[in-house]
């Protein structure tokens, strides 16, 4: 687990390259929340795949899911200081 | 790491130890930070130096058990394993773990909003490693054409309902490892072809 890195746009763990931006192991962000360049997507983009995820995942209705995203963003390193 | 910050590290993981057994005892709810800190040897005040409020403490505390139990989990998953071993593989940590997440599925209901976002937040992580092995073998014909998130509302509704009345289902006992078979037979059947 010392090792372990974590998505700094969604807080999901990166163990492989694959799981790595654009395949880049130097890459703060995953392979979700980047284009195939290994750039981070916008705000809005990553909150619908946060949100999809979150719905998905857990069953809950999508405004709940809009708002476990958007909690779960705030708190990240991408996210932290953006204002909508 | 300089002796200092070794010490630092110590003195949260001091406080972590003793959050995780109150936790277990009183719950969040009735969890007392003063009495973390007399059980963990440190004034008051250095539980908050290290974790801002008591929801982090708490939230910590969720991400350190479900990031193991998601290690495991990603290990399984990428060892092309069945469905039936990556239940296996929860139920096992589950089953260690047991006295957290029965206080924890007894009480994220009656949290406050915020709080319980994150918690679930959390838990949705390793409903991924099912919803993603589900899909692959929904796809690949070993299951049958079944709603995921609704099979896995029936697998994880029924986790808590076990976890949260534990003491009525197996006194004294894990309930999990004496409902194990079962809970592994019953949704594996639901979901098979």
């Amino acid at each position: 687990m010392a090792d372990e890195r974590m998505c700094e746009s969604c807080g999901m763990p990166m163990r492989s390259a694959e799981d790595f931006g654009g395949g880049r192991i130097d890459n703060a962000y995953c392979v979700h929340c980047t284009d195939e360049a290994g750039e981070l997507k916008p705000y809005e983009v990553v909150l619908a795949g946060m949100q999809h995820f979150a719905a998905q995942s857990t069953g809950v209705s999508e405004t709940e899911a809009l708002r476990m995203a958007k909690k779960g963003m705030a708190k990240l390193p991408a996210w932290r200081d953006y204002s909508a | 790491m300089s002796k200092r910050a070794q010490a630092k590290e110590a003195t949260r993981l001091r406080i972590l130890d003793a959050a995780h057994d109150a936790f277990i005892r009183d719950g969040f709810l009735g969890l007392s930070t003063a009495e973390v800190a007399r059980t963990a040897g440190v004034a008051h005040g250095t539980v908050f130096f290290h974790f801002e409020s008591k929801e982090a403490l708490l939230l910590t505390m969720l991400r350190q058990e479900l990031g193991e139990i998601t290690e495991r989990m990603y290990e399984r998953l990428h060892g092309s394993d069945t469905l039936a071993e990556l239940l296996d593989t929860y139920l096992d940590e589950l089953e260690a773990r047991e006295p957290f997440f029965a206080m924890l599925a007894r009480e994220t209901p009656l949290y406050a909003p915020e709080l319980r976002r994150s918690a679930m937040g959390y838990e949705g992580a390793v409903r991924s490693y099912f919803h993603s092995a589900l899909s692959h073998e929904v796809l690949a014909g070993r299951c049958r054409n079944v709603d995921v998130t609704a099979a896995l509302g029936f697998l994880f509704g029924y986790l808590h309902d076990l976890l949260s009345l534990r003491d009525a289902y197996a006194e004294g006992t894990s309930v999990i490892a004496e409902r194990r078979v079962n809970i592994a037979r019953t949704f594996l059947t639901m979901v098979a072809t």
